[in-house]
């Protein structure tokens, strides 16, 4: 008994150490990930944390087991299509005026703020494609094993996704 | 696949992510000058996806940090997991102590009786019931009830003097009434006997003579 507590208490202690340093290595990029996700800077801080808080709970449940980047972005993706798909079935929240309102001033170029309306008109599946291929910098099958599918399927997506957001732009313009 | 375009959706999405080999670019060329879809597509081509998202998120500027707001809540889940462990032993403890108490002074064991409940109606439901038929010959000895007590007995008697065999009432009138307790000694086969030596009596005497016993009151009422 004593043996198995001591025994998590070394395992929780590992695991602040090496959650520490994934903290520090990735949080700002997952961070701007998933508010390009989202679109909601609050929103996005929150399921950073909710994800490197994941990340705890399994490293301390297994410290010996390896923690990549993409498990990262693949937990990221799933808590931010969770929360696009709550937010859709609530109804929209955000006045069209504010958009882009989760950027900060410095950010907000056309360039920046064109993008994301046509991320913002994409449907989950092809968003997380587009995100994972283009914004994380994944190849298409990496992409496809964070999302359990094929790599096909991903460019596909991605084909399509290219067309909406072209519709998009092109209806804002 | 089951949309005819998606291999080549497949290849136009491959040459945005700059993925593509030769091969598969004169593919989706070939294909892209009979289809006015695909033809739409390539014009996409001209501006890579990836390499202009990847400009955008370049200029980015936010660097949150979150390092201190993680571990300060990776802190409290150890405190509210903490607390919850030692709150539970103490419930537990406690408990255990108060059960030890009550019963070991007796105070459980009474609360127990004084909540058990044992309704009758539980004992006819649970107990088998047994009906059992008992042959006139064993009830009634010597034309009285086994089962009644002395002084119906004694009044059985006196009613009987009339009907005993002639034989009987020839010899024995200065006996008296004969003892009850004798038919009740005699066995079974000998019951039947002494039964048999009466002569036949019509319903009504019978009515007359024979005692019901009395039902017992400690056993279920009569099912009808």
């Amino acid at each position: 008994m004593e043996n198995v507590f001591v025994l998590g208490v070394d395992n929780a202690l590992e695991a602040e150490a090496r959650i520490e340093r994934l903290v520090i290595e990735h949080q700002a990029k997952l961070a701007r990930y998933v508010r390009r996700f989202v679109n909601d800077r609050e929103a996005a801080l929150d399921l950073t944390q909710d994800v490197f808080f994941a990340a705890y709970r399994m490293l301390k449940a297994d410290p010996s087991r390896p923690l990549t980047a993409g498990w990262l972005y693949k937990t990221a993706t799933n808590h931010a299509i969770s929360l696009l798909r709550k937010n859709k079935r609530r109804g929209p929240t955000v006045p069209l005026e504010e958009l882009g309102s989760s950027f900060r001033l410095d950010e907000r170029s056309a360039e920046s703020l064109d993008l994301q309306r046509a991320l913002d008109a994409l449907p989950s599946e092809q968003l997380a494609c587009v995100m994972l291929t283009t914004y994380a910098g994944y190849s298409s099958a990496e992409a496809a094993l964070i999302l359990g599918s094929s790599s096909e399927a991903v460019r596909q997506r991605v084909c399509r996704a290219t067309r909406t957001m072209r519709a998009a732009l092109g209806a804002t313009a | 696949m089951k949309h005819p375009h998606g291999r080549f959706e497949a290849l136009a999405g491959a040459i945005l992510l700059d993925e593509a080999t030769a091969a598969d670019r004169a593919e989706f060329a070939l294909h892209a000058e009979s289809c006015a879809v695909c033809r739409e597509d390539a014009a996409a081509f001209t501006t890579p996806l990836r390499g202009s998202v990847e400009a955008v998120a370049q200029s980015e500027t936010w660097r949150p940090s979150m390092t201190d707001e993680i571990l300060e809540r990776i802190h409290e889940r150890h405190t509210k997991r903490t607390r919850f462990t030692i709150t539970t032993i103490g419930y537990a403890v406690v408990a255990s102590i108060v059960l030890n108490v009550a019963f070991v002074s007796g105070f459980g064991g009474r609360a127990i009786d004084a909540l058990r409940i044992t309704p009758r109606i539980a004992y006819s439901a649970t107990q088998p019931i047994r009906i059992e038929h008992r042959p006139k010959v064993a009830l009634v000895v010597n034309g009285v009830s086994a089962l009644v007590g002395p002084r119906r007995a004694a009044l059985a008697a006196v009613a009987r003097k009339n009907i005993r065999p002639a034989s009987q009432a020839a010899a024995s009138d200065d006996i008296g009434p004969p003892d009850v307790f004798d038919g009740l000694r005699a066995d079974e086969s000998g019951a039947r006997n002494v039964a048999a030596g009466y002569p036949p009596v019509c319903a009504a005497d019978l009515e007359r003579v024979a005692v019901r016993p009395e039902p017992c009151r400690s056993m279920p009422a009569e099912r009808r």
